[in-house]
């Protein structure tokens, strides 16, 4: 009954919320992701690009998108999302993410960090960074 | 009497080695459980508190961090403050298995390696205190958030040390327990063998001595018992083995029957005497039939033993002799004691009959009645034969071998009661050698002999059967002729002589002629008494002397007066 409970949930905000985008770094080579790699980065599986760098995982916690993201991307709740991440600072697997309050805070991170990656609500797309297709 | 050889003391000697050889293995059996026992104990005590303890360690720790995560989690600082209760308890069980492990002669782990352990946790209890008191604040602090990714990593880290520990010490409590169960299998083997091995060795020295004590002396004996049925001998035994029971049954055995041959008389001696009698044995049942013989007897009757046991004993006897074993023999042997020598014919198989001296006796029961009879035979044909030469010698004149002067009586006795009892006559010729004296004297006595034989033999060529020559000594003969018809028979009978006897005769290289004188007396005309009769024909032949020799001359009544007056003298001049 809570599966059903929360499906109905998500196809709630799904109809009613706008759709989010992954956003990365201007220089950053990645054009396009599946939606497993987005899943394993974001879950802390996969840390590095394909060149060997360190991804900087930036969670936009503006309430619509994170959950949306969240719930369609890692089939997660932000509060097991958090709880997932505590538990690997906990055992020490990895720092908790870096968490930004909104679009705005997660553009300009990513615009200034090269190695980071976000997501941001469809609309907000703008110069600062470079969208990622997803599939 | 030494009660070191009595079978009493061998039997408890053996159950003395039995009782050595369960003394051994008991000990051995003791020995072995008891190392068993320490080995347990030292499990019990060492290993295996070692081994909970790691367990318990482990199990602590996880608990702890457990609850760590849960406080971190949840935010709980509350909970966070009381997991570090547990650091104590964790520390002093990790302070307790390192004293342990020390303490123990040979650890399975190293003592440097669990307290690296101790401190390493030391450190992280004390950093955990302090992180988990903030957890409230992880988001908003990266140094917090760094360091609680290094204590997840060092709780990691001892995670893996604990685990290791853990499985180090049950991996040598279990290698512990598998090599007590190596230990086992092998005591168990070892004492089953050596309790099969003392069961071995007891048995055979028990058998070994059973059969040297009492098995061989035993068998020795019954051989003796057997050999001294059999033969009536028996071995000395040893003097030596006359130490224990059975040794002194083997010697009171031999010393009976050394007392029973001084004591008894054996079959074999009695059989021996039997076997060397002369004499026939021969055993008669009461009904009659023969029981036992000997040799002698199936010699002189020429039958074999099978044939004569059971056969009727009259069948040794001649026809005339039979009745002798009839059932009147047991009654006179009964009523007048033993028979001895009575004088029998036997007959042998093939028929041949032969005298013998027959004697026998009653043979009774100890219980008195008649068993049987003893018959001894003795074969009395040499006897006989004697016998018949002394009595030849007796009666014959040994030179010429008429009859001589005892039979010439004897004869003439018979003649007389003959012809008394007949109603008959006989005569009486006496004779005498006209000049014998002369020819002994001049020739010699071989010489005088040889005439003497001469004329015995032409005097027998001359009378008829039934009639008997005699000698009476000297050149004088007689003759009594029995079947005379009357007087004038025995003249011409005389007459014959005469011409026989003057016939000449070759005598070593001489020839000789002979003269004879005789006298003749006639039954009962002249007597009817033998002396009368010879006196009578004496006193003829000197008559017949006196006429010229080679003559004979019959007593006559006109003889009677002289022949009265010439006795009469004789008589007297005796």
């Amino acid at each position: 009954m809570l599966i059903t409970l929360s499906l109905l949930l998500g196809s709630t905000f799904f109809a009613k919320a706008a759709d989010y985008i992954l956003v990365v770094n201007k220089e950053n080579p990645v054009d396009r992701l599946t939606h497993q790699d987005v899943k394993d980065i974001f879950l802390g599986k996969k840390t590095k690009w394909g060149n060997e760098l360190p991804i900087t995982i930036v969670m936009n916690t503006n309430e619509e998108i994170h959950e949306r993201f969240t719930r369609i991307m890692l089939q997660k709740s932000p509060v097991q999302l958090s709880v997932y991440w505590k538990k690997i600072l906990y055992s020490g697997g990895g720092m908790l993410p870096l968490a930004v309050k909104d679009d705005e805070a997660a553009k300009s991170y990513v615009g200034t960090h090269k190695n980071a990656i976000s997501y941001i609500t469809e609309d907000a797309l703008d110069r600062q960074v470079k969208k990622v297709e997803t599939r | 009497m030494s009660d070191g050889g009595s079978i009493r003391s061998r039997i408890w000697r053996c159950v003395l080695v039995a009782l050595i050889g369960y003394f051994v293995a008991t000990m051995a059996s003791f020995y072995l459980n008891m190392s068993q026992y320490d080995r347990l104990s030292k499990l019990v005590q060492v290993h295996f508190p070692q081994a909970t303890l790691g367990n318990d360690i482990l199990y602590t720790f996880k608990k702890q961090t457990e609850r760590y995560e849960e406080a971190f989690l949840t935010g709980e600082s509350e909970l966070a403050s009381q997991t570090d209760g547990l650091s104590a308890d964790l520390s002093s069980m990790l302070d307790a298995l390192l004293g342990a492990i020390k303490n123990s002669p040979h650890p399975q782990v190293s003592p440097a390696y669990v307290q690296k352990l101790r401190d390493e946790y030391r450190d992280y209890a004390h950093i955990a205190s302090n992180v988990y008191a903030h957890v409230s604040e992880v988001e908003s602090s990266l140094d917090l958030q760094k360091e609680i990714a290094q204590l997840g990593r060092s709780q990691r880290h001892l995670l893996a040390g604990f685990t290791d520990l853990d499985k180090r010490l049950n991996t040598f409590l279990i290698s512990e327990i598998e090599e007590n169960k190596t230990k086992s299998l092998k005591s168990t083997i070892f004492l089953g063998t050596l309790f099969v091995l003392v069961l071995l060795t007891v048995t055979l020295i028990i058998d070994r001595v059973a059969h040297r004590l009492l098995i061989t002396p035993l068998a020795k004996l019954q051989e003796n018992v057997h050999k001294f049925s059999r033969t009536q001998d028996a071995i000395r035994p040893e003097q030596a083995s006359a130490r224990d029971e059975i040794g002194r049954l083997a010697k009171a055995f031999w010393e009976m029957t050394q007392n029973l041959k001084v004591t008894t008389v054996s079959k074999k001696y009695v059989d021996n005497i039997i076997k060397n009698m002369t004499g026939g044995l021969v055993v008669v049942s009461p009904s009659g039939t023969i029981q036992t013989v000997n040799q002698v007897t199936l010699t002189m009757f020429g039958y074999t033993e099978d044939e004569l046991l059971g056969k009727m004993a009259a069948s040794l006897l001649t026809p005339e002799n039979e009745s002798l074993f009839s059932s009147s023999l047991i009654n006179t042997l009964e009523k007048n004691g033993p028979m001895k020598d009575r004088e029998i014919t036997c007959l042998t198989k093939n028929g041949r009959r032969f005298p013998a001296h027959f004697s026998g006796s009653a043979m009774h029961h100890e219980a008195g009645s008649l068993e049987g009879i003893i018959c001894v035979f003795n074969d009395i044909t040499e006897l006989k034969k004697a016998e018949h030469t002394l009595k030849k010698m007796a009666h014959y004149d040994a030179l010429t071998g008429v009859a001589n002067r005892n039979l010439f009586f004897e004869k003439l006795e018979n003649s007389i009661r003959d012809a008394q009892r007949e109603e008959r006559i006989f005569a009486l010729l006496y004779l005498d050698l006209d000049k014998f004296k002369a020819i002994n004297d001049s020739m010699g006595h071989e010489i005088g002999d040889l005439v003497l034989k001469t004329v015995a033999s032409r005097l027998q060529e001359v009378v008829r059967t039934g009639d008997m020559v005699a000698r009476m000594g000297g050149d004088e003969f007689t003759i009594i002729l029995n079947a005379l018809h009357s007087a004038a028979d025995a003249e011409i009978l005389a007459k014959k002589i005469t011409k026989t006897i003057a016939a000449p005769f070759a005598a070593n290289g001489f020839v000789c002629t002979l003269g004879v004188s005789i006298g003749i007396s006639l039954f009962p005309k002249d007597g009817s008494h033998t002396e009368i009769l010879v006196n009578k024909a004496d006193y003829a032949m000197y008559l017949a002397k006196a006429a010229g020799r080679n003559t004979f001359c019959r007593f006559t009544e006109e003889h009677l007066d002289n022949y009265l007056a010439n006795s009469q003298q004789r008589d007297h001049e005796l």
